[in-house]
């Protein structure tokens, strides 16, 4: 208990230890306010267009029941709003949402031609990212952990105090591991209570989730701190330690993260997205030249339980133009699974090669935890997918038997109601994660041995002169 | 001058001898000419697919049969976005933004199949361009390099011999600095080179513009070098130690290039917010609609357009008119519409300007930003030139429909106007979408702030070691 006291009392001595913890407190607390900001904002401006909607919907009832306009004009003027509310964790980790749109609204017509907008963001803050926790875990906190430890062995050679410290009974290298697990303790408590503090100040439940996230957090802690014991075992001096420890942080949160991405850009390269836009646009353009009844007879085909409809006349119908409409849909369809099967491929690529880098892979496990991801998107979208179906049904049943459209009708409009994923714990990653730790544990223990212990070199003369 | 070339010579034979100087250095220039190489085959890729898809729409185009206008403006065209030759250099924006716009009659939408939709999150940070890693990981090689230079001779005790032997602190330092120049030279210089031959080599015309962004992109670079061994040999003159410098200088690094940015980035749309995607396309529909509505037949914005172009017409009725009312409404309405969504789109790009020029207020402790906003303007990856571009793609789209409009309202008869269709030799007289990337001096228009700043960081450690001279308050003691 003593020895605890007093090896605390060494680690908090310095300034510069007060103030990168200081700095570390005061980033996060930015990151908890931006990420509520941020959810807050998404929720206000859903609520809105929810209340916008309603109203409109009303307008249109009123209109529609009295016969003054058309159901298909309905369809082709009333926006449906849907939107990917934020799951609980994403307050913390803001994952990619940044990028994507996240309110949209949906009209009967191509789905094709809808979906694929893209939301107004300025693409200078977009290439910098968002502040959220996932960036302060994973590319601060390794600079914080090798403030504290990678100078531990290069210290106390400098000072001379190494001879020493070797020569008492349990040897130098166990008084470094004492030190190394004591800022491990100090720094799982501030990241345990910035987690506890922001799991309070927002409505995520501890759950499974709470306790993969801290679990894969102290794993990633682990790995940084064993980078340390290696860069302590190589028994460098001040300067080449830290500038060592930089450079491992820059070569496993930039340039493989770089590597890889640019590998993935070349090696799934697609325009099949084009292909597919361009394709639904010149189907539904033809359409208009073509035979009516046969296309609409071809549209039966793929809903036979409207095939006892009224046969087209000569003006112009709704339930033609819609039946066009997602015949369009359907002619890019081979195009679009073309791109969802690239873009799948794409993603179980990218989530193999961030294996190869710790930092890399703990954001992977964060985002996928948090729901903040790829997958979560893409999960997104199909659900929208699946909801514009629900709507064309809706439409459908009353555009094929032309009955009067009543109150009770306009009631049974479908709404977009999001469904969360039930999550999946990244339990591979959480595996890789660890054995990147024993890996950089193997490395130590292949250097060190008895045999080789730490140099004892006499740090007299300059540094760069050895 | 014998002594300050003397001097730089010393410096450069002590990191001559250090092994890991041959390894690190050229390790370095392999991995920014693998990251140009690596980007320039996939700019050349989206130059290529662009084109192509460019010319299939234009295909399209030409290739519509006998139609009625109106309708023609329905089908629409589409503008592809081909990235600036030079920006395998400087990546920029290019991953964020979309590479496809869809021009129609009515509507403007937004640009579509932005790469980083595809990518999801592994670009923050690792967008591997030669400009990004000279721009973050170069200074880190220079501090490495040249932390330890003039606390190496104080500890050593030659600078108090040097100083005692009349030798000007000014020679001596311009010495130091002489070397590592020497030194950034040699890493720049091939790496240019390279860019050079994968410029002329690229499928895009190699013109002179090319050739002065990439003398204004080495000119910057060599430029930020200098930046940056100023302030570490200034951070090595203060120092008592090798190990204060270095732990300033790496802390200085990973504020300036690592958290600052992203800070700033992430706080800018708190600071000047901007409207998402489906509040702009409401305030603009509310926008519209308040000026009138050209289906309603009350409306009294389209009424008193009736009657101007009856006045103008000289004649009582609707049907009595030479020409198509149909056609005029449809233009009236275009012009309309476009003209709101300008006013809208021009406060939203204003907003960006604004939420960008945030980092203005650090250029005086950052010189990362200024490095790296003149560097995406050099290779016209910035922001401000894709909205030139959403700009000449709506430039197009509204001559387009306008030209179609006038087509509607002097070809097609108003009392055939449902079943006319005009003669398909129309479409091929529409000149096919093309844009060219504006010159160098239009990208430098607005960078007068940051060339400022660039300079004031280049004299800082002139002015720091004036100062030191006259107050002689050096440390030459061990």
């Amino acid at each position: 208990m003593q020895r605890f006291k007093y090896e605390l009392t060494l680690l908090w001595s310095g300034t510069g230890i007060k103030l990168a913890l200081a700095f570390y407190i005061a980033t996060v607390a930015i990151a908890l306010w931006q990420g509520n900001c941020r959810v807050l904002n998404e929720a206000e401006v859903h609520n809105s267009l929810q209340t916008n909607f309603e109203k409109n919907l009303a307008d249109w009832s009123a209109k529609v029941t009295d016969g003054e306009a058309e159901l298909g004009l309905m369809g082709y003027y009333l926006l449906t709003p849907t939107a990917h509310s934020a799951p609980t964790w994403a307050r913390l980790i803001y994952g990619q949402r940044d990028l994507d749109l996240l309110q949209q609204n949906i009209r009967l017509l191509a789905l094709e031609g809808q979906i694929h907008a893209s939301e107004i963001n300025n693409p200078e803050n977009q290439i910098t990212g968002f502040i959220d926790l996932a960036f302060i875990f994973t590319y601060l906190l390794p600079l914080i952990i090798g403030l504290m430890c990678a100078t531990l062995y290069a210290n106390e050679q400098q000072t001379n105090r190494w001879p020493l410290l070797n020569a008492l009974a349990g040897s130098g290298m166990a008084v470094l591991n004492y030190r190394l697990g004591l800022g491990f303790l100090l720094l799982t408590c501030l990241n345990s209570a910035v987690l506890a503090i922001a799991i309070l100040l927002t409505n995520i439940a501890f759950d499974a989730c709470a306790a993969f996230i801290i679990g894969s957090l102290l794993l990633y802690q682990f790995f940084w701190f064993s980078i340390c014991g290696l860069i302590i075992r190589l028994g460098l001096n001040t300067a080449a330690s830290t500038l060592g420890f930089i450079a491992a942080w820059m070569v496993l949160v930039v340039i493989v993260p770089g590597m890889s991405n640019l590998y993935l850009t070349h090696q799934y390269a697609t325009d099949e997205g084009i292909a597919l836009t361009l394709k639904q646009r010149q189907f539904m353009n033809d359409a208009w030249d073509k035979d009516k009844k046969l296309a609409l007879d071809n549209f039966l085909q793929h809903y036979p339980q409207y095939a006892d409809t009224a046969p087209l006349g000569e003006a112009f119908d709704w339930k033609w133009y819609y039946a066009m409409q997602h015949l369009s849909d359907l002619a890019a369809l081979p195009h679009l699974e073309q791109y969802h099967a690239i873009m799948n491929k794409r993603r179980a690529a990218s989530d193999h090669l961030a294996w190869l880098s710790a930092p890399l892979n703990f954001q992977q496990i964060l985002t996928q935890v948090a729901q903040t991801d790829m997958t979560a998107r893409h999960d997104y979208l199909l659900q929208v997918r699946h909801y514009h179906a629900q709507l064309r049904n809706f439409y459908y049943a009353r555009l094929f038997y032309k009955t009067t459209t009543t109150e009770a009708d306009i009631a049974q409009y479908p709404r977009f109601v999001y469904q969360p994923p039930t999550p999946t714990m990244p339990w591979l990653h959480l595996l890789v994660l660890m054995l990147s730790s024993i890996v950089v544990l193997a490395i130590i223990n292949n250097i060190g041995s008895a045999s080789r212990p730490l140099p004892q070199r006499y740090f007299w003369r300059s540094t760069r002169s050895q | 001058m014998n002594k300050i070339w003397k001097i730089s010579c010393h410096e450069l034979k002590i990191h001559a001898r250090n092994k890991s100087f041959y390894i690190l250095l050229p390790l370095t220039q392999v991995l920014i000419i693998m990251a140009l190489v690596g980007s320039w085959r996939y700019v050349q890729q989206s130059i290529h697919i662009q084109t192509l898809w460019q010319q299939e729409a234009t295909r399209q185009w030409q290739e519509q049969p006998d139609r009625h206008p109106h309708r023609v403006s329905h089908f629409g065209n589409y503008a592809f976005r081909a990235m600036t030759p030079l920006s395998f250099f400087d990546v920029g924006v290019n991953q964020f933004v979309g590479n496809s716009i869809y021009l129609e009659g009515h509507r403007q939408n937004s640009a579509t199949f932005a790469e980083a939709n595809l990518a999801g999150n592994n670009l923050r940070f690792s967008q591997l361009s030669a400009a990004n890693l000279l721009l973050i990981f170069w200074p880190l090689l220079l501090i490495a390099l040249a932390y330890a230079s003039i606390t190496e001779e104080r500890e050593s005790g030659r600078l108090r011999q040097l100083l005692s032997n009349n030798l000007p602190l000014a020679h001596f330092l311009t010495g130091k600095i002489l070397a590592y120049i020497i030194i950034s030279l040699i890493f720049l210089v091939p790496i240019f080179l390279c860019g050079l031959l994968l410029a002329l080599w690229s499928s895009a015309p190699f013109t002179n513009d090319i050739l002065w962004r990439l003398g204004a992109l080495f000119l910057l670079y060599f430029c930020y070098s200098i930046l940056w061994l100023g302030i570490i040999l200034c951070c090595s003159l203060l120092s008592r130690h090798a190990q204060s410098a270095l732990t300033f200088l790496v802390v200085f690094w990973l504020l300036a290039v690592i958290v600052t940015p992203r800070l700033l980035g992430s706080l800018a749309p708190n600071i000047y917010p901007h409207p998402s995607r489906v509040e702009f396309e409401i305030a603009l529909a509310n926008a519209i609609a308040r000026i009138g509505d050209s289906h309603n037949p009350n409306d009294p914005h389209y009424a008193e357009f009736k009657r101007n172009i009856l006045r103008q017409y000289g004649v009582q009725k609707v049907e009595d008119l030479p020409v198509n009312y149909a056609g005029l409404v449809m233009s009236e309405g275009e012009k309309q519409s476009s003209l709101v969504f300008r006013q809208h789109y021009h406060q939203l790009i204003n907003t960006f300007v604004q939420q960008n020029s945030l980092k203005q207020y650090f250029y005086w402790i950052n010189p990362f930003l200024i490095a790296r906003a003149i560097s995406m303007k050099v290779t016209a990856s910035d922001s401000q030139h894709f909205y030139h571009f959403e700009q000449a793609a709506e430039d197009y789209r509204f001559t387009t429909t306008q030209t179609l409009n006038e087509l509607h309202t002097y070809e097609v008869r108003a009392s055939k106007d449902k079943t006319q269709r005009i003669s398909r030799e129309h479409w091929k007289k529409f000149p096919p979408f093309f844009y060219q990337t504006p010159s160098l001096w239009w990208s430098l228009d607005s960078t007068q702030k940051e060339f400022l700043w660039l300079l004031f960081w280049l004299t800082l450690p002139l002015l720091v070691t004036h100062q030191l001279t006259r107050t002689r308050n050096i440390y030459a003691t061990i």
